[in-house]
């Protein structure tokens, strides 16, 4: 590990160290919690009620969510063409391309209709399709997606884009790399050159890019309701081993970025050690700055936490809560360099 | 990509010439030989020569700054694992379309046949053979269903004088299989 990196952690080492209290003990037991999680949700909402509420809401199945692929379709036809095979599609306002699924047949499954496999659609959670928009490039623009797999957000960016402009897609991960060339292939997107490596190794070229989406690993804590085993697998240490990996890549992001270009940092956790605590660490060390994005319906990112004071800047980013807004936890944060 | 020594692993931009020549067969097979040059005119094609050869079709107007990055990352023995879209794989014996390049290809070649029944479309993606009430006019032809939207590569047997077994080769229902 990088020493900068190392002093870092050691200077805010105190996020790492948690004692449930009894609050926190009993409504681990009655939610099936760790405790640890829970007496960081009482630190993050403030109150029991609203943890609570985030608890309870843990429960229930996320809602199922689209994003039309305008590369291969209009989407108002698509609207048409699944409500004919008895899905019915809501448009979510504050998502370009985002439709909630409130209705579907017995058969087919949404991933097996005759649309999906031509194309015309995308199954994705509605906060995962923010962070493309959120950095929204254009279509000259040279963009790193650093993290790709599945290849969601890199055929989003496509579709941002009109398949123009070039995306530079790395994944390290010799079967998940497959799983993006597959959607890539099945949504019909042009512009994408997939690299198989550890984004790190892009530091011993000379590209730089204008835009960069960071769409880190991590703890996976905002997909409870998708994958219920997140609510006991892990442990603090792993927040720490997964706070170190984003920390890296935050950095390999920041090098690889022109100046004056944009990073999109982003996470499916709602855990502040894997959210605040990396961009705070883009603010105070690397100098870069958050920029305020308006026009969802999101939470702030906290500016204290656990007793810590991160940089004020990082209100500018966003938080999503199954809760609140009715979606995936989410975390998102748009990033200039100066 | 790295690759272990001995791995041989090349990436090359390809003229004209070279990719009318691999899409020759394809085209052929497909009755499209005569869109052939306007399809290969204005797009950008590189060949991926790995464990089996791969021309890739990129859409770029910045081919300069597309030939700098694989340039660098050639130069610390880093290769792509695609660049565009992977329209077919290739060597000296044959050359095999991919499911990408059949959304090109049902715009241009004539060798294809419509199946407006959903639920034979269903039979097909789930890789199955279908009999259609038609007598067959190719061996080789492209399915598609009522929006012209690409399907599969299929192999067309004469039943009897009104009916066709139609055998798929390569379907869209891969996606759903294997695609993850």
């Amino acid at each position: 590990m990088e020493s900068d990196i190392l002093k870092y952690l050691n200077e805010y080492e105190s996020i790492f160290t948690i004692s449930p209290t009894n609050e926190a003990k009993k409504l681990a037991q009655k939610y099936h919690f760790l405790d640890y999680m829970v007496e960081r949700y009482i630190n993050m909402f403030g109150n029991l009620n609203e943890v609570e509420e985030y608890l309870y809401s843990c429960s229930f199945p996320l809602i199922r969510s689209i994003r039309c692929n305008t590369l291969r379709i209009n989407c108002e036809k698509l609207e048409k063409m699944m409500s004919e095979k008895g899905f019915i599609l809501d448009k979510v306002s504050w998502l370009p391309h985002g439709y909630v699924v409130k209705k579907s047949p017995k058969k087919p499954s949404l991933g097996a209709t005759l649309e999906y496999l031509v194309g015309y659609y995308h199954i994705q959670g509605l906060a995962s399709m923010v962070p493309a928009y959120v950095l929204n490039p254009g279509q000259k623009d040279i963009v790193l997606d650093m993290a790709a797999a599945p290849g969601g957000k890199t055929t989003q960016l496509a579709q941002i884009m009109n398949n123009k402009g070039l995306i530079v897609a790395v994944e390290k991960n010799r079967e998940r790399i497959k799983s993006i060339l597959s959607n890539i292939n099945r949504l019909g997107v042009e512009n994408v050159l997939l690299i198989r490596t550890p984004a790190e190794n892009l530091l011993k070229t000379n590209l730089k890019f204008s835009k960069i989406l960071l769409d880190a690993p991590c703890s996976g804590e905002g997909l409870i309701q998708k994958d219920p085993s997140r609510r006991y697998k892990t442990t603090i240490e792993d927040l720490r081993k997964f706070a170190i990996t984003q920390l890296s890549l935050i950095k390999v992001a920041y090098q690889l970025l022109e100046e004056g270009g944009y990073l999109v940092y982003s996470t499916c956790s709602i855990a502040p050690e894997e959210d605040e605590l990396i961009v705070n660490y883009a603010i105070e060390k690397l100098g870069m700055l958050t920029v305020n994005v308006s026009g969802y319906p999101a939470e702030k990112g906290y500016e204290t936490y656990h007793n810590i004071n991160f940089s004020s800047y990082v209100k500018n980013c966003l938080r999503f809560f199954p809760h609140k807004h009715g979606t995936e936890g989410f975390f998102i944060c748009l990033l200039r360099k100066e | 990509m790295s690759f272990k020594k001995g791995m041989k692993l090349r990436v090359n931009f390809a003229s004209y010439n070279l990719v009318k020549g691999i899409l020759l067969p394809v085209f052929n097979k497909y009755n499209c030989i005569d869109k052939l040059p306007e399809f290969i005119d204005n797009r950008i094609f590189f060949i991926l020569e790995g464990k089996y050869n791969q021309l890739m079709m990129i859409n770029t107007d910045n081919i300069n700054l597309l030939s700098q990055i694989l340039k660098d990352l050639s130069s610390i023995n880093f290769y792509p694992y695609s660049i565009g879209v992977p329209i077919v794989t290739f060597n000296s014996l044959n050359t095999k379309p991919t499911i990408a390049l059949g959304r090109y290809l049902v715009n241009i070649c004539k060798n294809k046949v419509e199946i407006l029944d959903p639920q034979l479309i269903y039979k097909i993606i789930y890789g199955k053979s279908i009999i259609i009430n038609s007598k067959k006019l190719y061996n080789d032809a492209i399915i598609v269903d009522n929006k012209n939207n690409f399907i599969a590569y299929a192999k067309l047997v004469q039943i009897d004088e009104k009916r066709t077994r139609v055998i798929p080769i390569k379907d869209i229902g891969w996606y759903l299989r294997r695609g993850g």
